[in-house]
């Protein structure tokens, strides 16, 4: 046989060989349609009373947003505190706010949030198919221990210092988050990274009245020998200067989980651009948060370098 | 199962040692070297044409031909590039021959103004391997600056990541699953100008080889590819030099020859700062600094007829500080150093060895500094190792190769935060791998390599032993089927950013985060359809497992163990390549095509929304593209004039598109709306497909009768279209709005070369 001849028709057999694979292992995985979700928004804060609870749907992504059109009413709400073997301990009833959005308020306004205590949230609706159930345990109550400086020269060697006692629960690490509220919230008063930025625009003032550390790990701290834990308020968190007060929470796992999802959610981790996952929500039949922590808060005046 | 393979490699391997032939032969043996500067040509065709037997110059140029029956041979020696050589051969009954060969390159006489071959190309490749010549890569037209990796994403089976990323992802598989070599030393983080383009020097590099799949037992320590690259040994016959200006790079390089040996040193360094000092004068947020530089160096000694000694060296850094806001500001230094000593020795005709001795180290700092909080980060890794590899040819059908490759590699990873250290990881490992292969041909139409590979990791304790096989059927000259499988161990794991390289990290396996690993199979079928021409198509299948990867959800790991900062998962990738050549005339270039598909599963990743998060789905990662057409010519109209055509044709990229919305309001400790996405299936949309034209135009001339000199002119993305690199969207505006965020636009430069 001329060789040429052979070559053509094993290039032949190739070709139609490769071309059936490429058309048998054609994959499919195919982009799903929207579907509504319920959502719920919960967060319980230690010796706190019952936490509201919103409930709302999701919307179209290219659609208008208006939270107040999502708002679902109908729906029997419950928070439950178990005992040590998970059983129901006391039953909280939940009745539709008359401020509407959503919210349902608890009908017991005395009961107080323990720490260290689990409390269950159940939800189902006369007019909705969802059953929703979710579980927090409250941290352990936040105290700090130390005498906190009068005032703090912004950005000076001597740091802004919290003293705390290691929580009860510490078989994981936990998670804290510092809160600064300023009490003076003035343009002039803006230290100068976020001055920079109001004078780009790039924010407004109510955006960064309450300033958030974001989630801190423990393991960024240091465990005193008496077992204390000195944590130290980092200078990024301090958009105002004058009157100032600071607050320190310890979340849980639910609230950890959801607010480090969302961040990562759009960007900035290793995740490749346009690859965008869920959050992690821990709620069962719907997504959301039911959440909790619990909080300190103490004062000082930060003075201009 | 294991075991009875693994007795059937040994007896394969072994069983060749019983084949010595004892009767009166000759050999012939020696270095093949392009004439004009005396660089040896690696994987080079040598063949005695009345016996018809033959083999390929090793990656030191070194041939050997042994168990010749004496007597009178035309022994015939061709390369790509180079003119046919043959010359007479006499052999006496136990004559070792040494008959070192020198190439005339084509095109060398003044009046060759087109590729021509006196005899069919036999330049066909092993399975699964593709060669880049340095003259493509300095003829395509580029970006900023010709880069080997960005001539090697031309090739079937390559993909790039964008515009930006020089980074190669190779059958599916990510860059880390590709081991980089230069000169023998694995080079941790080769990109240069965020990942723009690569380390590698085109004016230094001799040589550039890679294996997309189904590698030999001489490799390993990566479950996909291997890019192995060589520098050029410097020129032995007279001082030579080149130097380029370019519109944001230039380089320089000098080469010749030392008494015995040879020596080459060549720099490349930006020339960006006039630029950002014009900037900088009206624009905010222009980096203080912002340079990158690279030397590559080597000496070569030849210090007997039989022993030739060699070291290289190679060093580069980054470094880019931005004040990007008042009171804020980032620096980045990030850098290779590598350093290798090789020991080349004939023992006889039948056995030849090469040993070296590497050092490899890489760094990475970044550090912000936002109101007085800084962030600093430090990634090292120190690499020194041993290698030392034999081929031994007991007869005319068996070649033995062994080796062993042991190493002390140390990686260290520390985060500061507020000045205080929130992390801190030292892991410093012994690694030892050795393998032993055969390649036998037992007829002229057959060849079957078989091999094992063994490989340990004290970090974690972990030993594996990894098989390799292939086999190579040639029906005629002008044709060859090829199969190979292989198994394939990797104890790294790349973190970066496929927007900026400069961040990336390496971590190890360890106790509790096995090392990955997968296996692969290819099929093949390499042709001459006609004279001049050559086609290949390649099948491949690979799985992954035991993939382990930084956890995205991790944005804070002090306080975590090692192994909590993964996430464990696999993966598998599939494919047909599709490579057309045209090497001779006027005209070539080639057209390269690959239907690819890959994908990858991590529990708690791309579950059903309401589903338990264990039940991960398969998803693609984002350059999963499942058609990729690339076609690249070079036309020479004279012999001053010629132009060069990149076309790229690709399936758009994979995205995850929104779903649905909502937002969370009421976070206690802060009062900014948290807007959220509800997504479905992840990265189950496509962006727009990508395509992009580029041209360039040489002009050879003379520098004043010092030397060549040549203009190029470049044109990248001659009709602008505005790829999409992935989506944005702005909250701020309701409904929420998607804007683009495009590759890069139309983009002239032009660039002069003299050689002197």
């Amino acid at each position: 046989m001329n060789p040429n001849i052979s070559i053509y028709k094993f290039l032949i057999i190739l070709l139609v060989l490769a071309g059936m694979i490429t058309v048998i292992s054609c994959e499919t995985y195919n982009q799903e349609e929207y579907e509504e979700l319920v959502i719920v928004e919960a967060y319980a804060i230690a010796n706190d009373r019952l936490p509201d609870v919103r409930i709302h749907t999701t919307t179209p992504a290219e659609d208008f947003f208006d939270p107040s059109e999502t708002a679902i009413t109908g729906a029997n709400v419950q928070v439950v505190l178990l005992d040590e073997s998970d059983q129901s301990e006391k039953v909280f009833d939940y009745f539709f706010s008359p401020a509407g959005n959503g919210i349902y308020i608890a009908g017991n306004r005395s009961h107080r949030m323990q720490a260290n205590r689990t409390y269950r949230l159940d939800i189902d609706f006369n007019d909705r198919p969802e059953v929703i159930r979710a579980y927090t345990t409250i941290p352990d109550q936040l105290t700090v221990l130390n005498e906190i400086a009068d005032s703090v020269v912004y950005q000076s060697e001597e740091q802004l210092e919290i003293v705390i006692p290691q929580p009860q629960n510490n078989a994981q690490q936990q998670v804290y988050v510092f809160s600064i509220i300023s009490d003076e919230p003035f343009a002039e008063n803006l230290t100068p990274f976020y001055l920079a930025n109001f004078e780009d625009e790039n924010i407004e003032l109510d955006d960064v009245l309450v300033n958030s550390s974001g989630l801190i790990n423990e393991g960024n701290f240091d465990i005193n020998p008496d077992g204390t834990i000195t944590l130290r308020f980092p200078w990024i968190g301090v958009a105002f200067y004058g009157e100032n007060r600071i607050i320190t929470g310890l979340v849980d796992r639910n609230l950890s989980d959801l607010v480090r999802s969302q961040e990562v959610q759009l960007g900035g981790s290793t995740l490749s651009p346009g690859e965008i996952p869920n959050l992690i929500y821990n709620i069962e039949g719907g997504i959301g948060i039911f959440g909790s922590m619990s909080t300190d808060t103490v004062s000082t005046r930060i003075l201009r370098p | 199962m294991k075991h009875s393979s693994f007795l059937f490699i040994f007896i394969f391997v072994f069983g060749a040692l019983f084949a010595i032939n004892a009767q009166e032969t000759a050999s012939v043996n020696g270095y093949i070297t392009d004439s004009r500067t005396g660089e040896t040509l690696i994987m080079a065709n040598i063949a005695l044409l009345e016996i018809n037997r033959g083999t390929s110059s090793n990656t030191s140029g070194y041939y050997t031909i042994t168990n010749i029956e004496p007597g009178t041979y035309t022994l015939a020696a061709s390369y790509i590039g180079y003119r046919r050589h043959e010359t007479e051969i006499t052999l006496e009954p136990g004559q070792n021959l040494r008959l070192n060969i020198e190439l005339l390159p084509e095109g060398a006489q003044l009046d060759a103004i087109v590729v021509t071959s006196d005899a069919d190309r036999e330049e066909m490749r092993d399975i699964g391997r593709a060669q880049v010549t340095t003259q493509l890569i300095k003829e395509l037209p580029s970006v900023i600056e010709p880069d080997v990796f960005r001539s090697v994403q031309l090739l079937p089976g390559v993909k790039a990541a964008s515009d930006f990323s020089s980074g190669l992802y190779v059958r599916g598989g990510s860059p880390d699953q590709t081991l980089i070599l230069l000169d023998e030393t694995t080079v941790y983080n080769p990109s240069h100008f965020f990942g723009f383009f690569s380390t590698f020097n085109p004016d230094a590099v001799k040589d550039v080889r890679l294996y997309k799949g189904g590698y030999p037992a001489e490799y390993g320590g990566r479950i996909g590819s291997v890019l192995s690259v060589f520098n050029k040994d410097g020129n032995r016959m007279e001082n030579r030099g080149t130097v380029s200006l370019g519109l944001l790079a230039s380089r320089a390089s000098v080469e010749g020859p030392l008494n015995r040996g040879s020596w080459m040193l060549a720099v490349r360094r930006s020339t960006l700062e006039p630029v950002l000092s014009v900037l900088r004068r009206s624009i905010d947020g222009v980096p203080d600094r912002f340079y990158f530089y690279d030397i590559n160096g080597k000496l070569n000694f030849d210090a007997t007829e039989n022993d030739r000694l060699s070291l290289a060296f190679y060093a580069g850094n980054d470094l880019v500080s931005i004040p990007f806001q008042e009171d804020a500001n980032i620096r980045l230094r990030y850098g290779n150093q590598t350093v290798s000593g090789q020991w080349r020795r004939i023992f006889s005709d039948r056995l030849f060895g090469f040993f070296t001795f590497t050092g490899s180290r890489y760094f990475n700092r970044p550090e912000f500094e936002i109101a007085g909080t800084p962030f600093e980060r430090d990634n090292d890794i120190h690499d020194f190792s041993f290698k030392g590899d034999l081929e031994f040819l007991p007869n005319e059908h068996h070649t033995i190769s062994a080796g062993i490759w042991g190493g002390n590699i140390t990686l260290r990873y520390r985060d500061w935060f507020d000045n205080q250290q929130t992390f801190n990881s030292r892991i410093r490992s012994q690694y030892l791998s050795a393998y032993v292969q055969n390649r036998w041909q037992p007829t002229d139409r057959w060849i079957f390599t078989g091999g094992v590979r063994f490989n340990s990791f004290s970090e974690g304790n972990y030993t594996r032993f990894d098989p390799r096989l292939s086999a190579e059927y040639r029906p005629t000259e002008a044709l060859r089927f090829q199969a190979a499988y292989g198994r394939y161990h990797q104890y790294l794991s790349l973190i970066t950013n496929e927007a900026f390289s400069g961040f990336d990290i390496w971590l190890t396996s360890d106790e509790g985060v096995p090392p990955a690993y997968g296996d692969q199979f290819v099929l093949g079928a390499k042709t001459i359809p006609f004279s001049g021409y050559g086609f290949d198509i390649e099948l491949y299948y690979r799985t992954m497992r035991d993939l382990f990867e930084l956890d995205p959800f991790v944005t804070d790991p002090a306080g975590l163990d090692y192994h909590e900062l993964f996430r464990f998962g696999e993966g598998y990738a599939y494919g047909v390549e599709l490579f057309l050549e045209k090497q001779t005339g006027s005209l070539t270039g080639f057209v390269g095509y690959t239907y690819g598909i890959t994908r990858r599963k991590f529990p708690g990743f791309n579950a059903p929304i309401l589903d338990d998060p264990t039940n991960a789905r398969f998803y693609p990662p984002k350059y999963d593209r499942t058609h990729d057409v690339n076609v690249v010519t070079s036309y020479r109209l004279n012999n001053r004039w010629s132009a060069n055509a990149v076309f790229n044709y690709a399936t758009g990229q994979a995205y995850t598109r929104p779903l649905g919305r909502t937002q969370f309001s009421n976070v206690p400790w802060d009062n900014a709306s948290r807007n959220v996405f509800v997504v479905g299936n992840v990265n189950a949309s496509r962006l727009p497909s990508y395509h992009r034209l580029d041209l360039s135009l040489s002009r050879q001339g003379s520098f004043f009768d010092m030397g060549d000199a040549e203009w190029q002119l470049q044109l990248i993305n001659v009709y602008s279209r505005r790829n999409v690199w992935f989506y944005n969207y702005d909250f701020d505006e309701n409904p929420v709005k998607r804007e683009d965020v495009n590759l890069l636009p139309i983009i002239p430069s032009i660039s002069y070369t003299v050689n002197f």
